[in-house]
């Protein structure tokens, strides 16, 4: 009896253990797929916006009866930003009251109308810049007309969801201003000229030759918490071990509002601040602001000191002769197009350094947009990557440009404006070949790269789901699957003790994975995955024939733990 | 203009198409158009008011992506004119309170056609500045303004304004007395001014360089300066171009100097003719001992002045003992309820002292005394 209780009891602990198991496994499953697919990504993310006046002044040509004042251009610039974003949101949610706040009179009849119709037919117009010229100020400050420059993008959507027309435009137009209890509307505004936004000539992508890259975030700092808490020391400390690892190049992450927020930092902010802000190096327009003597009476901003770390960076990766592959408007959360001449201002702010700077190869405009289609819409998600794609490239024409896309299955949308075509593979390794043939059979000779290859070492039990050993298995295997390519970005240089659940969602199991992605671990040390890797970049880049997990090591000196048996 | 124009207008509208959209169209039918606020479904700008917007049109026959340029080419482009005839004209005339002599006058009108857009430029525009003789411009980007100097005297005038014979309703305008060139000035005082006695000081007329007066009601600030770091301010509006400013004088010392000031215009500083204050008789002295910290509490007054009231709480007293044995001891402070209280850190035994008191720009001489501790002599001087 007493045995026949002892099998009972073993038999419902494995009956429980095994639907513990089943349980965990499914769950698993679901969360694999997801971390193929990054969907948490883009419901996780909540960043509060800035707003940005997207007028900028050029002084007038004839005399006015009145002088335009710095608190008038502050004012009517504010004006001419909110009307534009709100008949832009107008045209998305079919609401045009607001409107009325912004336009008066004929501008606010058609401003209606458009957004109405706009709505209604599924088109869409977004103001990107307004550079304004005061041509008429009446004496007592209650009128005023513009000649404008404005960039705009204007698109239709298909009925499937996809992108119809789509229209970047230069226009001149007459934008007259009336002035209404302290506050300044939009009266009329008539378009003059409009000219199309010009794709330049290609830019050589010869230079940029075969990469072997990291994707970098310190090992305490990552995601949000790069940019306020980055320290000098770490991110050369951290360049040596990648250039230890026979990578040259980093692929880096600025944050969608990077380089926008000009405020201030506190006396306390910049106190907590490891970084030293002295001065900025590289010609910008935000160095034009920050070099002025009224700079030195103040605390910099928050703008110029995420400058002065990126300078710092790109000068850093230069010294251990890395190049770096910025990636722009990283964690953006929305799509709005209220929010487009936010992202063409921060655009207007970087080209200059990314242009300037030897460190810079290409640069990556957006992370992953693909995985936005569903939440967002194709369409509008195309029609921003269109525009920005085409607004940075006319700001830097020499700096050729790349998207870096989730999923192979898009890695030729918008080929044929972009110079370097580039795709993340976290997708079943052993289509890893097929699917990089695929692209390059659709290059156009244009060099193909995955800025994205990662598996996690993450144990949860009994190496299961993976270990630090299947880790570097793995990597070597889509490593030597890959080898075709014009190059190979790992995802990523350390394990993190505290991934940004903003970043990567709170899901127990994605935090656990994503912790344990790097090449180095928790203790600072080098995984197997490390030495593995290192190899098989340095055979990359040679060309040779990569190693296999199999084939014995060479000592390549490096420090190692001693990996767990398979 | 506040109206609004129906969303479909219908064949009417099309009619009225200054160029045909369709054969600004080369080579097929137009799929897309785009102005100035957005993009729209050809079929749906056409049957629509928007068809009437002026400014440059594009013309898209193509609803897709030239993939190889990245954007989609446009068919063709034109540029849809205003029609010549305002119907709408909106007025501007400012400053409504131009300075006289000082400021100009800006009238200006944008005019908007029957579809609000900016008339053509070229347009012809009468504009009476309502003081003089009216006179002809022209439009650009839709509007015409003159600038022009209104006369120096005061007064609403109403400025006219035509376009294409069309005429807008009147504005007007005022032009006002400049604040900046009167001239203050106080007038000359009949009799000083009595202590304790409502007085009145009043300005001369007060007007600009044009001999404009000031308007009713305008604030005028009299500020007697007391010469020791106190000012006192009084505030007076102006009534048929005169402030007159009221006050009641207690406690002011000598040699008061008072300044007019309207906005940023001050007068320059003069003297009041003040009578000083008087005392009417010496206060008492007497004394308490405080045992415990060793100390006399000297407690003066009550103050009385020759207008037979007491003299007002806060103003400054100071007290000078000299003991017999020659060391002194001084004290100072302010009335409260006409009497002065303060401590010496003295004992009696130290008493008689002679005892100056000063206060109302007077000083007195009298003594303290041991045995008649509250009563004191003196004289003023």
């Amino acid at each position: 009896m007493k045995k026949l209780g002892l099998i009972t009891v073993w038999g419902i602990s494995v009956a429980l253990l095994v639907s513990a198991m089943v349980v965990a496994s499914s769950a698993y499953t679901d969360v694999k797929q997801r971390q193929i697919e990054y969907d948490y990504i883009a419901d996780a993310l909540a960043v509060p916006s800035l707003k940005i006046d997207m007028v900028r002044w050029q002084p007038s040509k004839d005399s006015l009866a009145r002088v335009v004042t710095e608190a008038d251009r502050e004012t009517v610039g504010t004006a001419i930003t909110e009307a534009w974003n709100a008949h832009a949101a107008a045209q998305h949610i079919g609401q045009t009251a607001v409107l009325a706040d912004y336009f008066t009179d004929t501008a606010l009849n058609r401003a209606v109308q458009s957004a109405e119709m706009a709505h209604a037919s599924d088109t869409r117009m977004a103001v990107l810049a307004v550079s304004a010229e005061p041509v008429f100020h009446h004496l007592d400050g209650t009128l005023m007309q513009l000649m404008v420059e404005m960039q705009v993008a204007r698109y239709s959507i298909n009925d499937d969801g996809s992108l119809g027309l789509f229209r970047l435009t230069r226009e001149t137009a007459l934008t007259t201003l009336v002035e209404k209890t302290s506050r300044w509307e939009i009266l009329s505004h008539e378009r003059i000229d409009a000219e199309p936004i010009r794709l330049p000539p290609s830019p050589d992508t010869n230079a940029i030759g075969a990469m072997a890259g990291i994707n970098y975030y310190p090992a305490k700092t990552p995601w949000r918490d790069f940019w306020p808490s980055y320290e000098r020391n770490i991110i050369e400390q951290d360049f040596n071990l990648i250039a230890d690892l026979d990578a040259n190049t980093i692929r880096i992450f600025l944050p969608h509002d990077f380089g926008l927020n000009d405020n201030e930092l506190s006396n306390a902010a910049l106190a907590e601040t490891p970084f030293h802000f002295d001065s900025l190096k590289y010609d910008s327009p935000i160095k034009t602001a920050a070099s002025s003597d009224a700079r030195k009476k103040r605390n910099p901003t928050v703008a110029e000191h995420q400058f002065a770390k990126l300078e710092h960076l790109l000068d850093a990766a230069h010294a251990k002769g890395l190049k770096v592959i910025p990636t722009l408007f990283d964690l953006k959360q929305d799509y709005d197009l209220a929010g487009w001449s936010n992202d063409h201002h921060k655009l207007s702010r970087l080209a200059p350094l990314l242009a300037d700077h030897p460190a810079v190869s290409y640069v990556d405009l957006k992370n992953e947009p693909d995985l936005d289609f569903q939440h967002h819409g194709r369409a509008r998600v195309e029609a921003w990557l269109r525009s920005m794609t085409m607004t940075f490239k006319n700001l830097a024409p020499d700096v050729p440009v790349t998207i870096g896309w989730a999923s192979h299955r898009d890695a030729l949308t918008l080929s044929n404006i972009l110079d370097v075509l580039t795709y993340h593979d976290y997708a079943d390794p052993s289509l890893s070949a097929q699917r990089l043939d695929d692209i390059l059979a659709r290059s156009a000779d244009k060099p193909v790269m995955i800025t994205e290859i990662g598996e996690t070492s993450f144990t949860a039990l009994a190496r299961w789901p993976s270990s630090e050993v299947a880790q570097a298995r793995k990597l070597s295997a889509r490593i030597e699957a890959l080898d075709s390519s014009d190059g190979i970005f790992l995802w990523t240089l350390h394990d993190f003790p505290a991934p940004d659940p903003l970043a990567v969602g709170q899901s127990f199991w994605i935090r656990q994975l994503q912790a344990h992605f790097g090449l180095y671990g928790l203790d600072g040390q080098p995984k197997p995955a490390a030495e593995f890797v290192r190899q098989a970049l340095t055979d990359f880049l040679e060309g040779a024939q990569h190693v296999t997990t199999t084939a014995p090591r060479p000592d390549i000196g490096l420090p190692t733990r001693t990996p767990e048996p398979e | 203009m506040r109206k609004t124009l129906p969303l479909t207008v219908t064949v009417l509208t099309l009619a009225l198409l200054p160029m045909d959209v369709r054969a600004a169209s080369n080579a097929g039918s137009p799929h897309y158009i785009s102005d100035a606020f957005g993009l729209v479904p050809y079929d749906n700008y056409a049957a629509s008011y928007r068809s009437n917007w002026s400014g440059h049109v594009s013309v898209f026959n193509e609803g897709r992506l030239d993939t190889l340029a990245g954007q989609t080419p446009e068919s063709d482009h034109y540029n849809q004119p205003a029609e010549p005839e305002p119907e709408t004209l909106l007025v501007f005339v400012g400053p409504k309170s131009a300075r006289a002599g000082v400021e100009n006058v800006h009238a200006s009108v944008i005019g908007l056609d029957r579809w609000g857009n900016l008339i053509p430029d070229g347009t012809i525009t009468r504009i009476d500045p309502g003081f003089d003789e009216a006179v002809e411009t022209t439009s650009q980007r839709g509007v015409s303004d003159r600038i022009f100097t209104p006369p120096t005297r005061t007064g609403t005038y109403r400025a006219g304004i035509s376009v294409a014979n069309r005429q807008a309703a009147h504005a007007s305008y005022k032009v006002v007395t400049d604040l900046d060139s009167i001239e203050l000035e106080l007038a000359p005082q009949a009799s000083p001014i009595e202590q304790e006695t409502a007085t009145t000081l009043t300005t001369r007329p007060i007007q600009d360089a044009y001999g404009n007066p000031v308007e009713e009601g305008i604030a005028v600030a009299l500020t007697i300066d007391h010469d020791t770091g106190s000012v006192s301010r009084l505030n007076a509006l102006t009534s048929q171009s005169i402030a007159a400013h009221e006050l009641i004088a207690r406690g002011l010392p000598d040699g008061l100097k008072a300044t007019l000031s309207l906005g940023s215009t001050r007068s320059a500083s003069s003297e009041l003719d003040y009578r000083p204050l008087m005392i009417r008789q010496v206060p008492e002295l007497g004394w308490t001992y405080l045992p415990a910290i060793e100390a006399m509490e000297i407690h003066v007054g009550p103050f009385m002045t020759d207008a037979g009231f007491l003299l007002n709480d806060g103003s400054p007293v100071s007290l000078l003992l000299t003991f017999a044995d020659g060391s002194q001891k001084e004290a100072s402070g302010w009335l409260e309820k006409g009497y002065f209280r303060t401590l010496i850190t003295a004992k009696p035994d130290k008493l008689p002292a002679e005892v100056t008191l000063t206060t109302a720009s007077t000083h007195y001489e009298s003594r303290l005394d041991l045995t008649d501790q509250r009563q004191a002599t003196g004289e003023i001087q």
